[in-house]
């Protein structure tokens, strides 16, 4: 099935520079409507109000953090099936290993490019 | 050990108990005063004086007070901050002046995309990719600005401790604010926010990527 451009994707971090590089390449890659969270609460806040196709977001935020909106996403009926990528500066194994626990669907290392973020989209949401 | 050495170590210890249930508190200066005093009542010269206890003795009172020296030194540099407390405010203008520079940088490579929009061939395709290059490298603030971060919480670490050291030597311990700078955790996942790994060390997207299969291989 073919991916839909249309889909509402949200990127949560509470880096502006960050939100801005990621719209920028998601932009780039054909998905416009992109709207930005500056940490887990607000991001849970939008998911609740608004429909979303992906979520990509950072680990290391406050007062929630990424770890906490996906363990929320996860445990919540309406969203428990959302794609989630954590795009993170965290990269131990032991960060990896938590995430995937939590049931994330990839992860992303900082710094990164568009072709990585391209490939990890598709993983996720299919081949666009 | 001798007897003489053991009689010392016990007189040196009830000694302190003393002053703990006199003061409720033992400070650094305590501790070097009732080293100076054992030191000087031996010089007094009875009979079981050992030379070499009574040298370790005066030089370990003389440590103390010289560290207590460089501790006040330290923490009653400045009467508002001390220095750490200032290193972690030049570090905050560096990671907002960096993040200012990356939203210019930004905003340069968005007018260059827009100048460049219908031009098309070649020379739009090549100054689309040069400009998500840019976009690209301004990864750097985030990274940058999480490792910074860290000498932050570092620098705070240092300056409690040398809060604690302040207060046992005999100072007040006041002028010395810790940073709060610190950026808070959630307690659950607090230990796994260890910021960005240095480079040499940090597992590459393909390493992640490969554990992420083995972990989706294992369920």
């Amino acid at each position: 099935m073919a991916v839909d451009k249309e889909m509402g994707i949200l990127v949560v971090d509470d880096y502006t520079t960050m939100r801005r590089i990621v719209r920028n390449l998601l932009k780039q890659l054909g998905f416009d409507n992109v709207d930005e969270a500056a940490d887990g609460g607000e991001a849970f806040q939008k998911l609740q109000d608004k429909t979303f196709g992906l979520v990509i977001s950072d680990w290391n935020m406050e007062p929630m953090t990424g770890m906490d909106l996906l363990k929320q996403v996860r445990s919540d009926d309406k969203l428990k099936n959302m794609p989630f990528i954590m795009v993170t500066a965290e990269s131990k194994p032991e960060n990896v290993i938590a995430a995937k626990q939590a049931g994330v669907s990839n992860y992303i290392v900082k710094p990164f490019n568009a072709e990585t973020l391209k490939v990890k989209m598709s993983s996720v949401i299919g081949d666009f | 050990m001798s007897e003489m050495q053991t009689n010392l170590g016990r007189a040196l210890l009830q000694s302190l108990v003393k002053l703990r249930e006199q003061k409720g508190n033992v400070s650094f200066e305590d501790v070097g005063a009732v080293f100076m005093q054992m030191a000087s009542t031996m010089h007094s010269g009875t009979a079981q004086t050992d030379q070499f206890m009574q040298e370790e003795i005066r030089s370990l009172a003389e440590y103390i007070s010289s560290a207590k020296q460089e501790i006040l030194s330290i923490s009653t540099h400045s009467k508002s901050e001390t220095v750490i407390d200032r290193a972690a405010l030049h570090l905050d203008e560096v990671i907002r002046e960096t993040e200012e520079a990356s939203n210019a940088i930004m905003d340069a490579a968005d007018a260059i995309q827009a100048a460049t929009n219908g031009v098309g061939g070649n020379t739009e395709k090549a100054i689309m990719e040069a400009t998500n290059r840019i976009y690209e490298a301004c990864n750097f603030q985030d990274i940058t600005g999480q490792r910074i971060n860290q000498v932050i919480k570092l620098l705070s670490n240092i300056e409690e401790r040398v809060t604690k050291l302040n207060t046992l030597s005999g100072g007040s311990g006041k002028g010395i604010n810790v940073s709060k700078v610190v950026r808070m955790t959630a307690p659950d996942d607090k230990d796994l926010l260890n910021g960005p790994q240095l480079a040499a060390e940090a597992p590459t997207q393909e390493e992640i990527d490969l554990l992420l299969a083995s972990l989706s291989a294992k369920k």
